[in-house]
């Protein structure tokens, strides 16, 4: 199923100059800034460094973005345990077994274990990724227009769902963010929703309001936030003992398998992603273990379980954004926004065309393995300090970047415009529990979503029957109709027995 | 617990979503009445509808439960709503803040704009040392300058000429 050619000209990409390197490092020190200070996410980082890619081939710009990636999901797991500060929301696990070990006077050994867990987590699941990007292409071109559009509906369906009892206000993101997506001129040449400005003919500025959305009016409530750091500033890092950690890690193979391949498959799952994986990966290593008992308490187990599973996420979303040209999330949404700008379609006929540039991208990931390993041993002196930057100074300085980069993207002042006026979209939105990754991944979709509507609508004749001829469809729809049940039949559920169990009680009480 | 305010807002947020869908769907009736170019709108337009209705019917109940009984609110409170009534001081100002930044770009420039902004949002936050008041604006508006005069082919408003940088390209 490995395309040879391919293989050899991915490598030539690679390693034909230096040139694509030296746009790794930056990105791997980026993330690792940016994962740990609590407060800024990953998406955050990659949206506000997205208009340096516009002077960077696809390839490189490609490369960039991975390596905050990367980067950045080690970085969350340095807050996580030395200060109990997830510094991103994938890194949630790591705190429970990361931070008693930092109490106990381990943090040296719990970062190398987090080090090594990412490393490993990130290198198998991209060679997983590797053997089966083609297989994967193969099936998915299969997809019609009609398959694709439930595809889009259920990816924007699996991130609404994350919100829990919001569920509605997250699904109404999503659909909401779709409409918008399609202001401007459709295909057919007719303009809706322009309000009469010309700028918005060609659509909202996608990347701006994303910039917007997601770092500008993350920042705002960044302002309210705290961090106790004091209590632990004295913590003194020694390369010695986070490199016995990292050996150490070698000592569970399994945890650091599991975690990787749970990291893997639930990565794919738009919306689910890295966030998920680490919790499910903590506990199905915790039910498994014969220690239980010691989790939470400083476990190492618990730490590789968590930053493992994470790591190989990154893969899992770029399976899904590689093949079907959709994002799973935050940082993928970033990544699709990149492809827009170079004009790429992501999908089926984007891997089976451009295989050698899918390789690359998987190449140079195990390349960022060996430099995040190296990067994160020499930096985690000053990423543990990170935390220390005051929070007053960050909030204007990368709200002021935001606007630059907004008006380097569009080079008039709709992108400054589109930051601000997303910002607070996004802060009300978020304030009043709706979802901003669903509406910014609706927003994103929104074109394609309506243009492989039309053309099924055009190869049915509109005949809604024809819907059911396509099996592959009628499955989507099935999975997206139980996706959205799934939430609120499980608190009907649970409210039913939580009645059940407090009318017991009361009768014990009498 | 979530106040009268709070609900108020939630209700005033779901009717104008409503509002907008609304307005789109009737502009893009109106640029067109084909069914090619209602196919998505129309269709995604009275879902979200459909879904907003649901929304209000979450949030109306709660103007007439009583306050103190947090479970007849109809839905568990989130991260969220606990820090719904707290900050709102320092982020409305920075949000008008932006705002001015953003609208005071072309006329004094990206350079003097920054400098301006830094300063203000690290007053409005709390920072009174002079070093940070100003000396900090001042540089990092200069360096931050400097690098997307450098890196962006199109020219920006500038109050400061940074051109002869831009050869750097």
């Amino acid at each position: 199923m490995l395309e040879i050619p391919s293989i050899l000209s991915a490598l030539n990409l690679l390693f034909g100059s230096v040139d694509p390197w030296l746009v790794v490092i930056p990105g791997i020190i980026i993330g690792l800034f940016f994962g740990a200070t609590p407060g800024l996410q990953i998406s955050m980082a990659m949206a506000i460094f997205l208009p340096i890619t516009l002077y960077m081939d696809f390839v490189k710009a490609m490369l960039f973005l991975t390596g905050i990636f990367t980067g950045g999901s080690f970085g969350g797991g340095v807050t996580a345990i030395l200060m109990n500060i997830p510094g991103t929301s994938s890194c949630i696990a790591t705190t429970f077994d990361g931070y008693p070990m930092s109490c106990n006077g381990k943090h040296n050994e719990a970062l190398g274990y987090a080090l090594g867990g990412s490393t490993i987590g990130c290198a198998i699941g991209y060679i997983i990724l590797f053997f089966l990007i083609q297989p994967i292409s193969i099936m998915v071109l299969k997809l019609g227009p009609t398959e694709m559009f439930t595809i889009a509906l259920w990816g924007i369906t699996l991130i609404a769902g994350l919100r829990g009892s919001q569920i509605l206000k997250g699904v109404v993101s999503g659909l909401i963010g779709l409409m918008l997506g399609t202001i401007g001129f459709s295909e057919l040449g007719i303009a809706r929703g322009t309000l009469g400005i010309d700028i918005l003919l060609d659509g909202i500025p996608v990347v701006p309001a994303m910039m917007g959305m997601f770092a500008a009016s993350e920042l705002f409530n960044l302002m309210n936030k705290k961090f106790l750091v004091d209590s632990t500033e004295h913590r003194r890092v020694s390369i010695k003992k986070i490199a016995s950690g990292m050996r150490n890690v070698f000592r569970y193979p399994m945890i650091i398998f599991r975690g990787s391949l749970i990291g893997l498959f639930i990565g794919a799952v738009p919306g689910v992603g890295s966030s998920v994986s680490n919790l499910v990966s903590y506990m199905e290593t915790k039910r498994r273990a014969e220690d239980a008992d010691t989790f939470g308490k400083g476990n190492p187990k618990g730490v590789i379980a968590a930053e493992s599973a994470n790591s190989s996420s990154e893969a899992g979303s770029m399976a899904t954004l590689l093949a079907l040209g959709i994002p799973g999330g935050g940082a993928t949404a970033v990544m699709l926004a990149v492809f827009m700008m170079h004009n790429i379609t992501g999908g089926p006929t984007f891997i089976r065309d451009q295989t050698d540039i899918v390789y690359a991208i998987i190449f140079a990931n195990f390349g960022q393995v060996l430099l995040l390993l190296l990067l994160g041993i020499l930096l985690l002196p000053i990423l543990a300090s990170v935390v220390k930057v005051p929070i007053k100074i960050l909030v204007p300085s990368v709200m002021s970047l935001a606007v630059f980069g907004a008006y380097g993207l569009t080079g008039n002042m709709s992108g400054p415009v589109t930051v601000v006026v997303s910002a607070v979209v996004g802060w009300l939105l978020k304030k009043y529990n709706y979802s901003v990754p669903g509406m910014v991944i609706g927003l994103l979709l929104g074109r394609m979503a309506e243009s492989e509507l039309l053309h099924s609508y055009q190869i049915s004749g509109g005949r809604i029957g024809y819907l059911l001829e396509r099996p592959i469809t009628v499955f989507i729809a099935t999975l997206l109709v139980l996706s959205l049940a799934y939430t609120p039949v499980k608190e009907y559920l649970q409210r039913k027995r939580g009645q059940k169990k407090q009318v017991i009680t009361k009768g014990y009480g009498n | 617990m979530k106040t009268l305010k709070q609900n108020a807002a939630d209700l005033t947020l779901a009717l104008v979503i409503a509002a907008v869908v609304v307005w789109y769907m009737i502009d893009a009736y109106n640029a067109s009445t084909k069914v090619a170019n209602l196919l998505l709108i129309v269709p995604i337009g009275l879902i979200s509808l459909a879904f907003l209705a649901g929304i209000l019917i979450q949030i109306i109940p709660r103007f007439f439960a009583p306050t103190a009984d947090k479970s007849s609110a109809g839905s568990s409170q989130t991260d969220a709503d606990d820090n719904n009534e707290e900050g709102t001081e320092k982020i409305f100002p920075a949000m008008g803040l932006l705002a001015l930044y953003v609208l005071a770009l072309s006329f004094i420039g990206f350079d003097i704009a920054t400098c301006l902004f830094v300063g203000a949002m690290l007053f409005v936050q709390g920072e009174r040392r002079p070093f940070w008041l100003i000396g900090f604006p001042i540089i990092f508006s200069f360096l931050v300058s400097l690098f997307f005069v450098a890196m962006i082919p199109y020219p920006m408003p500038m109050a400061i000429q940074l051109d002869w940088f831009s050869g750097m390209n």
